[in-house]
């Protein structure tokens, strides 16, 4: 009975040992791969490659699509922020997505907005849109009032009245850069036309100096949810979506920012309304699409933070919001499964599902059972000792050391915090990661798939703060 | 076991030690990174008002002296691209081109060989910024390369040496052109001086088809009526697309265009053309043209149908007649079109 | 001595403005956005008023219909500094109530001459 305990034991472990390896290798390659990329262009004095892009006639216009549900606190900022961005042409289309707090009022009345006829052909269908709004103030902003029907369906509302070719979906408390619109445009301009959705880089707005939706100074927080978080994304980011982007297997154009191409959005039907994790799925509905129709577009990334989001600062919310994240996931690969290790679908098919699947998604799990493992192993003896200490070692290495490598990219190359004692309290977080934050990012995970199994779906309530003064 | 886990251990203690190496290089360069930033502000606040005595009323000063300081000439550098964004006017912009040019060219020439991409993209930006015509030879240098120069690098040298009037562009662009965005292509063509430009319209034929096509475009957005003449002349091309584009830029203009000549558009095999012959009926109107953009409300195109019935809007009487054929016509792509233009018209006029 | 009210949020348009006129000997005080220029020019009598079109807090067309609203300050002379070289945004300045408007960016010796010419006229 103890052999056979003693194998199972011993076989687990070393499954999971290999897993960890296989990781581990992977996230080696993408820093690498990373760390080249952004040696080259991190450097370039932030404006000057923009400059002519100011000039209408070169560059395409957007429409920024925003959808609100319940903003009254922070729509005003955040709009008027968006008024005053360095872009050439574009419009702003609010949608309020049915909200039962004053956001349509605020609206309504800091733009003096007024009813305007407006009818369009409907090519995504939607919940009723019910009146058109223009400011008085400001002749390219626009606002929808529509019936309720999640974020999805207000996106794909704002883009049958959206004017331009190039829409981007904009959440209600980010905080964009001025010039972010110009460095998102630049890859597609320059592409001409081969790139169909571009996304860049997020960072937490909590801790920067933030004034009337723009950011003033950056400064890293307090609070040490928020620093974890900061390094989650530097990680994310610098780590992952640098190297996926380079090769075309970008999965996540994040819903806090992307600019994507809308006669190829369109064509592929729109965001989807009945998932969690609604820009994810469109995003590899497009790499499907661009796969089966062979149309040799292209979904990038770039490295240079765009746009600045609130992070939720307590434990509630920040575990909520993982929940939710985890399911949408799971929703996205569940309803493209079939892409999965599909050479129709090339790279996309071959590399980035399975990385999501199992690096990803069912990453979680592994770990959560490696911390298991390791406190069996260790209640079960000295003999055990050994093995206890090199899961703990390849834990260590797995978390800790690969977002102590993502604080010291982020230095070597964008240095975008500008002093030494932040630099100094993000490595040294860094290196508690795998002590106490990830095991609890973990367990959130798991939450979320364990939800989804039991049929829970949909976004819980979120606290909105609101960004700016 | 025991060598496994040991080896693990070493490995990650190893990491750690390379990583925390690291750490302190880059803390060392971030103290001196503040450092020199803090200097860098020091130095500009007390040249500035020196800076804009000598670009606002030409007074010289010993604070504008760069010495061969480096950290002092990137000081008086970003301190005069400050202000070259906000002022302009003949005066300002002759100092500050001339200021720029005695104080920065030696370190620039230097810099635009450096093996660094972006201080030499970087110095590219400024030597356009300030107007630095002193360096267009090391300019046409790069340009006739044969390799080593990004095309980052050589878009902005284009649009440099366009703007500067310079011909080495032509030639370039004559025997080995640069392969670029289309976007690159109309910036480097406004960009160009009108001299400059009127030669490349002359010699139009020698270059790539697709410069000659965003040219094309050029005229139209930027308006230069001087080449309508030759807008007409493509409009006879055998060419489709050069049509198209005619079409297209000759909507910017405003030109006197042989009505009945342009109808044959509305015939072409090529909705574009249809689409764009519709477009400049609408800024023409001349009534000659009614008839076929009534039938062109009938077209399969969308698009055509689209631009039809905004040029139909146009006309003086052109919404009553829109919601006639709304009513009335036995087409249903028709009466969709002109029901959705007779309501919009409303709305912008 | 002439009184000068300015209102611009970019530190060295500010600095070159204010430079600019307080060599020509005009008193100036400044403001970095419009609810601290609105709290200024509430407290004082300006004999010019130069407000930037876009400002944080509060937008230089907002601060014209505020000043307009106050009854000792009604008559105050405006002059906008706007972005965009546009018709559009040159008339919606002048409907909101501004007496003359320059657009960015500018010529300083222009700016000048525009200030001479207000205060004068």
């Amino acid at each position: 009975m103890a052999e056979a305990l003693h194998e199972v034991l011993l076989w687990t472990g070393r499954l999971v040992l290999g897993y960890m390896m296989i990781v581990i290798g992977f996230y080696s390659f993408f820093t690498v791969v990373s760390a080249i990329q952004l040696r080259r262009t991190a450097l370039l004095d932030d404006n000057n490659p923009y400059e002519e892009l100011l000039d209408v006639s070169y560059t395409k216009p957007i429409s920024i699509l925003v959808p609100a549900y319940n903003e009254e606190l922070g729509i005003y900022g955040s709009v008027r922020s968006l008024l005053s961005i360095h872009y050439p042409e574009y419009e702003v289309i609010v949608i309020n997505d049915g909200s039962t707090d004053a956001t349509l009022d605020v609206m309504i009345d800091r733009f003096r907005m007024v009813p305007v006829p407006r009818n369009v052909r409907k090519v995504l269908q939607t919940e009723e849109v019910r009146v058109v709004y223009r400011s008085t103030l400001y002749d390219n902003l626009y606002l929808l009032d529509k019936a309720n029907g999640g974020k999805a369906d207000a996106l794909n509302a704002g883009i049958n009245y959206a004017s331009f070719p190039y829409f981007c979906s904009l959440d209600g408390d980010s905080v964009l850069e001025r010039g972010s619109f110009l460095r998102v445009m630049k890859p597609i301009l320059d592409s001409d036309g081969d790139v169909i959705a571009s996304g860049g880089s997020i960072r937490i707005a909590n801790g920067c100096t933030i004034e009337s939706g723009e950011v003033v100074r950056i400064g890293l927080s307090r609070n040490p949810l928020v620093v974890m978080q900061v390094i989650e994304y530097l990680r994310a980011f610098l780590l992952g979506r640098i190297g996926l982007s380079r090769h075309n297997l970008l999965l996540i154009v994040s819903g806090a920012f992307g600019v994507f191409d809308k006669h190829w959005v369109v064509e592929a039907g729109g965001y989807r309304r009945s998932t969690v994790g609604e820009d994810m799925e469109l995003i590899v509905r497009l790499h499907r699409m661009n796969n089966d129709r062979k149309l040799g577009k292209k979904i990038i990334y770039i490295p240079n933070p765009v746009c600045w989001t609130v992070a939720p600062e307590s434990a509630k919310y920040l575990r909520r919001q993982r929940n939710r994240w985890h399911r949408g996931l799971l929703e996205s690969l569940k309803l493209h499964f079939t892409m999965m290790f599909n050479p129709k679908y090339g790279a996309v098919g071959l590399v980035s599902m399975p990385y999501f699947l199992f690096i990803e998604l069912l990453g979680p799990v592994v770990e959560g059972l490696t911390y298991l493992l390791m406190a069996v192993l260790f209640a079960s003896g000295p003999t055990y000792w050994p093995f206890a200490l090199l899961l703990a070692a390849a834990s260590v290495l797995y978390g800790s050391v690969f977002s102590m490598t993502a604080v010291l990219l982020e230095e070597w190359s964008l240095r975008k915090y500008p002093r030494l004692s932040d630099l100094l309290r993000l490595f040294a977080y860094a290196l508690t990661e795998s002590f106490w934050y990830r095991p609890l990012t973990v367990w959130w995970r798991i939450e979320g798939l364990l939800q989804w199994i039991v049929g829970k779906r949909g976004w819980g309530t979120m606290k909105r703060k609101g960004v700016s003064a | 076991m025991r060598t496994e886990v040991f080896v693990a251990l070493l490995v990650v203690l190893f990491i750690a030690a390379v990583l925390l190496v690291l750490l302190c290089y880059l803390l060392a360069r971030k103290h001196a990174d503040n450092r020199l930033a803090r200097q860098l502000e020091q130095l500009i606040e007390e040249a500035r008002p020196a800076m804009f005595a000598y670009l606002i009323h030409g007074k010289t000063s010993g604070f504008l002296d760069a010495g061969g300081s480096p950290v002092q000439i990137r000081a008086l550098e970003m301190l005069l691209d400050s202000c070259a964004d906000v002022m302009s006017g003949e005066e300002a912009t002759r100092r500050i081109t001339s200021y720029a040019e005695s104080t920065f060219t030696a370190a620039y020439r230097a810099n635009l060989f450096s093996r660094q991409w972006s201080i030499r993209m970087n110095t590219l930006y400024r030597i356009e910024r300030f107007g630095m015509t002193g360096l267009a030879p090391e300019l046409v240098k790069l340009l006739e390369r044969d390799s080593d120069v990004s095309a980052a690098e050589l878009a902005q040298i284009c649009k440099t040496l366009a703007g500067w009037g310079d011909e080495a562009l032509l030639r370039r662009l004559k025997n080995r052109p640069p392969a670029l965005p289309e976007f690159q292509r109309r910036l480097i063509l406004s960009r160009m001086s009108d001299g400059l430009f009127t030669l490349f319209m002359q010699e139009r034929v020698s270059y790539p088809r697709d410069w000659q096509l965003a040219a094309v475009d050029i005229v139209g957005i930027l308006r230069k009526l001087e080449h309508a003449d030759t807008l007409q002349e493509l409009l006879g091309h055998e060419e489709a697309e050069f049509r198209i584009r005619a079409l297209k830029a000759l909507c910017e203009l405003p030109v006197s265009v042989d009505g009945d000549g342009l109808l044959r558009h509305a015939e072409s095999a090529d909705w574009q053309e249809r689409a764009m012959a519709a477009r400049l009926f609408g800024r023409i109107r001349y009534a000659g043209f009614l008839p076929s953009l009534q039938a062109m409300l009938s077209d399969g195109s969308w698009y055509v149908r689209s631009q039809a019935a905004q040029s139909i809007c146009a006309f003086p009487d052109g919404q009553p007649l829109l919601r006639r054929i709304a009513d009335h016509s036995s087409d249903r792509f028709a009466r969709d079109m002109a029901a959705e233009w007779a309501e919009r018209g409303l709305e912008n006029g | 001595m002439a009184s000068i009210l300015l209102a611009e949020d970019e530190p060295i348009l500010r600095m070159l403005v204010m430079d600019s006129l307080e060599d020509e000997g005009y008193e100036i005080d400044a403001a970095v956005d419009g609810e601290e220029a609105l709290e200024k020019i509430t407290a004082r009598e300006y004999d010019l008023i130069i407000l930037d079109y876009m400002m944080p807090k509060m937008t230089g067309i907002e601060v014209i219909e505020k000043t307009r609203a106050l009854p000792e300050r009604s008559g105050a002379r405006i002059l906008m500094l706007s972005a965009k070289n546009q018709q559009a945004e040159q008339d919606k300045v002048l409907q909101a109530g501004a007496d003359d408007f320059m657009s960015k960016p500018f010529s300083p010796l222009d700016l000048i001459a525009k200030v001479g010419q207000m205060l004068n006229g």
